[in-house]
């Protein structure tokens, strides 16, 4: 007994235990086929064409000595073009997350392949539709795509495609068995990864591949490990690591001064990438291309499945973004109080303590909208159950909550206590939807609860069983109110391989776990947001997860997991969250304050300020972490903390609009730089500031100790400091001051409009009859626009057209405030334009400041501080529409 | 000017301006501007309560939401008034109980004032009633204090002159238990020689070989043929640094000559002659062994070996040790890994005396050697040692009584030594889960309610906050946190009673008591009523 507290002791030690997850050395596949570092083997040749599908797919048979015969698809879709690759005639159905009628219908639109025009000619073999093309070569099977004549990427270059041959087992050969610690994998089919190599022509970075700690361009893995992708539960997680985390985009976007284009490697299993960059001398694709250029290597190696390659033209990083997310589902819009504070805690323990919390926000004027209860609110880790000391009326609790306009969220799990007198244990069993082990029984693994049962969220049949779970009736004491956490659905397994699942453990269809376990955790968020419309179908949805792929975008948001109350995990909640952008993930959050530990008042202040400027704002801690809520530490610091927040309520307007251009087009709110400055070089690498928006960057201090920051103004672009009205704008490097008293640095870039809202209440839902202040930036030209997005907040009612999207402009002398092209028909009854705020307009005074609106006009009072103008009651609708002359 | 929305009134139909209490009015006197109260800006009189903030002071939108820093007044007519941040107004939750907060119209809000008025009146008459009883019981309870204060005093002087007594009595008494013993100690010797000569010459009649194998077989306690570290580690005589106290593995392996394992062909050559000495008075019971064996053997037809145990001997015996050897590994956590246990799941080693559980000194049986002349010094010394235990005992009993008074008498027990009463007297507060106990000047407990042993929650530290707040420290320490502690907070009440107990940080606890200790005498009732 003392043995084993002492062993249990060991995971105490402050880092990840390296030990328990595996390096490309220690998985069978890639220890045999990373072959990034080696030359390509004798290639492919292309034996075989033919167009198939009414001329919108070109099928090529690939042959070569000694390796299986490959068939190959190429198809140009709307958005891209797609290569899948497979053997000729398979010993077994490989899978295929996307084979229609797939379990998860990953792919949503512009995967209609399009009529082909081809062309064979010297050698190649050309499709093309529109402006893209692909040309291959039929001695060596490579193949470049191009668009509008200009070769942005080549896929199998460098000859590195290689798909294992699914064969039986040879007697004489050993076990196919693999072993990592002390589990078994039985591997049944024996080898079967598959790999190829994607060159990015004309380009020295990439972005994407999350989730990661490394830095946001991802570096050259030559010499180290590769970059994993592989849904794991990883304790104690460190900075500046390639290992597997929580979730996994196998996405990859390329950048260059002159375009942006990116790759989606459309695999389920277990995946790592090799990335190298190569000088222009060195290059290897330039046989296509005219003259050598530098490129970007990308090597894409996964354990089972198909390759299914799609490739995005751009050539802005805002069209990879759009084509991506059209292809694989455009990010929700979540409700608005979702992109306000959230207050969570490892636990609040009991109803009390709720009431506590909720009423200190009040108490100490803080905004707050959602407050969260994590697993032990349960009966005994029994999801969708309560504990019935510590939560005796839990629908009491939840209206006293939402009396300040506030809403709940608990946790509910993928894990199923086994424990037949637990209604979900015995519906699942009896819906037959577990996952099973190799024999056919019921796979069973330690989780919170104990010994747990997993919901197989592959099968639509567990899923559509999952979402009538959170019908009112069904989920006691559910209420409107009431809101959804996804956890542990990488699948943890506390005694599985890696802390996850066995991969010899079927899923529905026979499908074994290595073949599917990327989309598990998209299933469990997918199948919560599901039940919540099935409770109320007109109410937005909204589902936080841990475990992430290719479409979670559509299901909700995401947050980094277990991160540590350290200055390093702040520093890095930015690049990890770029990384998630860029990639199509737009609402991504990192614990405020770190999960793991107890900050200084310092940190979490710094956090706050941060957080704040971030998509998912949401504190936590552990379970073992001292109290830690914004007025613990008293004064000064709950005020600084309290400013902190107060200011993500001030720019939820911004937020809005931010949301919503996220769910039109794909693109993230939170950027990096270069996402607006795409040819600005020196902006590539630059993750220690960011903007949110075309509209604000944002330069938080994130070290102890300093009270000021150095920030790098892009584009020789002027920026307005919000609030700061005696200090001229900044432009290039500049340190910029940031004291106790101050707000985080954010700056206005000249040129923009946005709303915010000035009167902040107790919670978001309580400011939907505010009015709005206008803040406009005026460049060098005194111009400036930008666009404000308004809808009711909570309802779907926004896909009938109840909303209103606007334009603002200002050409030095008329605002024009007025409905955009792609507007809807909402009208706000109670809010109105109370202010308008003009940076850059200089130091005198305006002789007059005439408003009209709907035939009327009146005069406006004004005045000036510094060098902004102040604009006094406009008073007009902010859902209407109003010109405003200044002379 | 054109408003697109309704205008906002400025003032209430009674020419107030809505948001100022009465006795403020006068501050908004009507004209044609008015000055920011801090005198910052003078503003149009139009723009008071215009919903739109002028003012850095919010002096010009008491009545609105307009103004970041702002205070609206309720009049809340018929209970308190109240002064709300600005934010609040509008804002679509009744706030005041007159409804005036939300006068924009989003919500309709009841006047609840007469409600308010009449349950915060009963509470506070009913708050009033306790602490005057609470006062009442203060009273007593610093009476009762004086009375064991004098108590306590009259004990002590009572105590005192008798303590010289008793350490007299028990003076005599060791002096007589002393003499006796000396002479019961010179038999014994006596007796010891004769019996170890007696096992020395039962042991000259074994040749030597048989005799090393004797020892062997003492040695080897489960009879597998081999003797390992632990089995000499229990032989507490073959220490070959007795003068320290414990018998180490590391010396234990000298005695070994450095081996994990010793065979009796080694023992004979290497060990044997080395311990011979000490070894031999220690053998009789292996001789009988070894005797009773032979017997035995002679006996059956299959001669075994002598001293050869059961297959079921060994796995008992081979059990026993392997459990030994457990404990012994365990060991070599030290303190490094100690740090590291939660002492709930710790083990108090002094519960693991087995090192010398076969070496306590047989007593000296009845046998031809004694006669009656050594068994009345036998009974002389059992009695002298139990009158001096006697004596020893009342002196103890008398000394830790008056040192319990002492420490009592210089113990701050707080104004007019209101908490003496409730020293070393325990509290319990009982939930679902737990029994929490609180025992002040002394310690702070959890207990399982389904019985079990308490997990301490602190030791009594000491009053913080003008006796508002009692504080423990330095409870049991949290699996990977610190030591637990809780702090008491006091409120006045008719009766000591904890009323809650919660954990706000993990392991730290915070208990609400209520006690008659803490109340101050209540105001005079007035004879109208004030609210």
């Amino acid at each position: 007994m003392r043995l084993s507290a002492a062993l249990l002791g060991s995971v105490l030690v402050e880092a990840v235990d390296r030990n328990n997850f595996k390096k490309c050395a220690d998985s069978s596949f890639c220890q045999r086929r990373r072959v990034f570092n080696s030359d390509g083997v004798s290639p492919y040749a292309v034996t075989k064409s033919e167009l198939i599908e009414n001329d919108s797919i070109l099928q090529l048979t690939l042959e070569v000595d000694g390796r299986p015969c490959l068939k190959a698809l190429h198809s140009i879709l709307p958005v891209g073009a797609r290569i899948n690759i497979e053997e000729c005639e398979p010993l077994h159905p490989r899978y295929d997350p996307e084979a229609r009628p797939s379990p998860e219908e990953l792919l949503i639109d512009g995967h209609a392949p399009q009529k082909l025009k081809l062309d064979e000619s010297n050698g190649f073999i050309s499709i093309q539709a529109g402006d893209m093309r692909l040309k291959t070569s039929l001695e060596s099977y490579i193949t470049e795509f191009s668009h509008k004549d200009e070769v942005i990427s080549v896929a199998n270059s460098r000859n590195l495609l290689f798909v294992e041959e699914l064969r039986e087992k040879n007697d004489d050969e050993p076990s196919w068995e693999e072993k990592f610690k002390s589990h078994k994998d039985s591997r049944p089919r024996g080898p079967e990864s598959v790999s190829m190599d994607v060159v990015f022509t004309n380009s020295r970075n990439l972005y994407g591949l999350p989730e990661h700690t490394d830095s946001f361009v991802l570096a050259n893995t030559e010499e180290g490990e590769p970059y994993r992708l592989f849904n794991l539960d990883v304790f104690q997680f460190e900075i500046d690591e390639r290992m597997a985390l929580y979730g996994g985009i196998p996405f990859v976007a390329s950048h260059s001064p002159e375009r942006s284009s990116a790759a989606l490697w459309l695999n389920a299993a277990e995946t790592w990438v090799d990335i190298k960059y190569v000088d222009p001398e060195a290059s290897i694709a330039s046989w296509f291309t005219s003259g050598k250029v530098p490129e970007a290597h990308t090597f894409w190696l996964s354990e089972t499945g198909k390759i299914d390659l799609f490739l995005f033209p751009g050539p802005s990083i805002q069209e990879v973004n759009d084509q991506y997310t059209v292809l694989t589902g455009r990010p929700q819009l979540p409700p608005q109080w979702a992109t306000a504070y959230h207050q969570c805690k490892w636990n609040y323990r009991d109803e009390p303590d709720v009431a506590e919390v909720n009423e200190n926000f009040d108490v100490h004027d803080i905004p707050a909208d959602v407050i969260w209860l994590d697993i032990e609110h349960t009966d005994g880790k029994r999801y969708f159950t309560w504990d019935p000391v510590k939560f005796p009326t839990p629908d009491k609790m939840i209206e006293n909550v939402a009396s300040k306009g506030r809403k709940m969220v608990t946790i509910v799990d993928p894990h199923i206590k086994v424990d037949n007198n637990y209604y979900i244990y015995s519906g699942a069993k009896e819906a037959d939807i577990y996952v099973k082990k190799p024999g056919g029984a019921e796979f069973n693994g330690w989780c919170w609860p104990g010994n747990s049962a997993y919901i197989d969220f592959t099968d639509p049949r567990a899923r559509e069983w999952w979402a009538e779970q959170f019908l009112f009736e069904n989920y006691k004491h559910s209420s409107p109110s009431l809101y959804t956490w996804n956890d542990m659905n990488e699948p943890s397994v506390f005694n599985g391989p890696e802390v996850s699942m066995q991969r010899d453990i079927i899923h529905h269809n026979g499908w074994e776990h290595r073949a599917v376990h990327q989309m598990y955790g998209l299933g469990v968020q997918r199948a919560t947001y599901e039940g919540q419309l099935k409770r109320d179908p007109n109410s937005r949805p909204f589902v936080l997860s841990r475990a992430f792929f290719v479409g979670t975008q559509q299901w909700g948001p995401i947050w980094t997991g277990d991160n540590g109350a350290e200055w390093s995990h702040l520093k890095s909640s930015i690049p990890m969250l770029l990384a998630l952008g860029v990639s199509g993930m737009p609402f991504v959050g990192a614990d405020v304050g770190g999960f793991f530990g107890n900050p200084e008042p310092e940190l979490l202040w710094r956090w706050y300020q941060l957080g704040a400027f971030q998509p998912f704002f949401r504190a936590h801690a552990h379970l073992d972490s001292k109290r830690r809520e914004p007025w613990v530490f008293e004064e000064p610091w709950t005020g600084r903390m309290r400013n902190a927040i107060r200011y993500r309520y001030r720019l939820l307007p911004l937020w809005n609009e931010l949301f919503y251009e996220s769910h039109k087009t794909g693109v993230p709110p939170m950027r990096p730089i270069w996402y607006n400055y795409p040819k600005e070089t020196e902006s590539y690498g630059v993750e220690e500031e960011y903007m949110l928006g075309d509209t604000l960057l944002v330069a938080p201090v994130m070290e102890e100790g300093k009270r000021d920051v150095e920030v790098y103004f892009p584009g020789g672009d002027k920026y307005f400091r919000l609030d700061y009205h005696e200090t001229p704008a900044y432009s290039g490097n500049a340190v910029v001051s940031a004291g106790e008293d101050e707000q985080i640095p954010v700056f206005l870039k000249a040129g923009r409009i946005f709303a915010s809202k000035e009167r902040i209440r107790r919670s978001s839902t309580l400011m939907e009859n505010d009015p709005i202040t206008l803040n406009i930036a005026l460049d060098s030209e005194r111009k400036a626009s930008g666009k404000l997005y308004f809808d009711d907040q909570i309802t779907h009612d926004y896909q009938k057209g109840e909303f209103s999207y606007k334009e603002v402009s200002f050409d030095g002398k008329s605002l024009n405030y007025s409905d955009s092209a792609q507007t809807g028909v909402f009208q706000s009854e109670h809010s109105f334009v109370e202010q308008i705020v003009i940076y850059g307009f200089g130091s005198s005074a305006p002789k007059s400041i005439q408003i009209s609106s709907n035939g009327s006009n009146w005069q406006l009072e004004s005045q000036v501080k510094g060098t902004t103008l102040f604009i006094r009651k406009p008073n007009a609708k902010s859902t209407g529409s109003f010109t405003l002359t200044i002379e | 000017m054109k408003l697109l929305l309704p205008v906002l009134s400025a003032v209430l139909a009674d020419d107030r301006i809505r948001g100022v209490s009465i006795t403020r009015q006068s501050l908004y006197p009507p004209g044609t501007h008015f000055t920011c109260l801090d005198g910052s800006k003078k503003i149009p009189y139009s723009y008071l309560n215009d919903d739109f903030c002028d003012c850095d002071d919010g002096s010009d939108e008491p009545g609105t939401s307009a103004c970041p820093t702002g205070r609206f007044h309720c009049p809340n007519a018929g209970f308190a008034p109240q002064n709300i941040i600005s934010s609040r107004v509008n804002d679509m939750i009744c706030d005041c109980c007159d409804g005036s907060d939300e006068w924009g119209g989003f919500v309709e809000c009841p006047n609840t004032c007469k409600e308010e008025y009449l349950k915060a009146h009963a509470a506070k008459i009913q708050a009033r009633i306790e602490q005057a009883q609470g006062f009442e019981k203060r009273k007593s309870l610093v009476d009762l204090a004086l009375v064991q204060k004098l108590d306590d005093e009259e004990e002590l002087a009572a105590a005192e002159p008798g303590i010289n007594e008793l350490k007299k009595a028990k003076d005599d008494a060791e002096a007589l238990k002393i003499e006796a013993e000396e002479l019961e100690t010179k038999v014994n010797e006596e007796l010891e020689a004769i019996k170890n000569q007696k096992i020395l010459d039962r042991a000259a009649t074994y040749s030597e070989e048989d005799i090393s194998e004797i020892a062997f077989n003492h040695l080897d306690a489960n009879k597998n043929g081999e003797i390992v570290v632990y089995e000499i580690t229990t032989q507490k005589y073959l220490d070959p640094k007795p003068e320290t106290s414990s018998f180490t593995t590391k010396e234990a392996k000298e005695v070994m000559k450095q081996k994990d394992k010793i065979y009796l062909e080694d023992f004979r050559t290497e060990i044997w002659p080395e311990i011979r000495e000490k070894i031999l008075p220690k053998l009789e019971r292996a001789m009988n062994d070894w005797d009773r064996a032979i017997e035995e053997a002679n006996k059956v037809d299959e001669p075994e070996e002598p001293g050869e145990p059961s297959e079921e001997q060994v796995a008992e015996s081979e059990e026993a040790l392997d459990a030994m050897e457990d404990e012994l590994d365990n060991e070599e956590y030290d303190d490094d890994d100690h740090d590291l246990l939660d002492d709930e799941y710790d083990f108090d080693d002094d519960d693991y005396d087995y090192r010398d559980y076969r070496d306590t000194p047989e007593p000296i049986k009845d046998d031809e050697n004694v006669s009656e002349e050594h068994q009345k010094i036998f009974d002389a010394a059992k009695d002298a040692r139990r009158i001096f235990d006697d004596a020893d005992r009342a002196l103890r009993d008398a000394e830790s009584k008056v040192s319990e008074i002492r420490e009592r008498s210089e113990r701050d027990f707080g104004p007019d030594d209101v908490f003496r009463s409730m020293h070393k007297v325990c509290f319990e507060f009982k939930t679902t889960e737990y029994i929490y106990t609180l025992c002040p000047y002394d310690k702070c407990e959890q207990k399982p309610a389904n019985g079990g042993s308490g997990t301490k929650l602190g030791n009594w530290e000491g009053f913080e906050d003008d006796f508002k707040v009692m504080k423990f420290t330095n409870g049991v320490k949290c699996w990977n946190g610190p030591n637990r502690s809780a702090i008491i907070k006091l409120s006045c009440g008719v009766e000591n009673k904890i009323l809650s107990v919660t954990e706000p940080n993990r392991c730290e606890y915070e208990y609400k008591f209520e006690t008659p200790a803490v109340c101050s005498e209540p105001e005079p009732i007035p004879d109208h009523d004030e609210l």
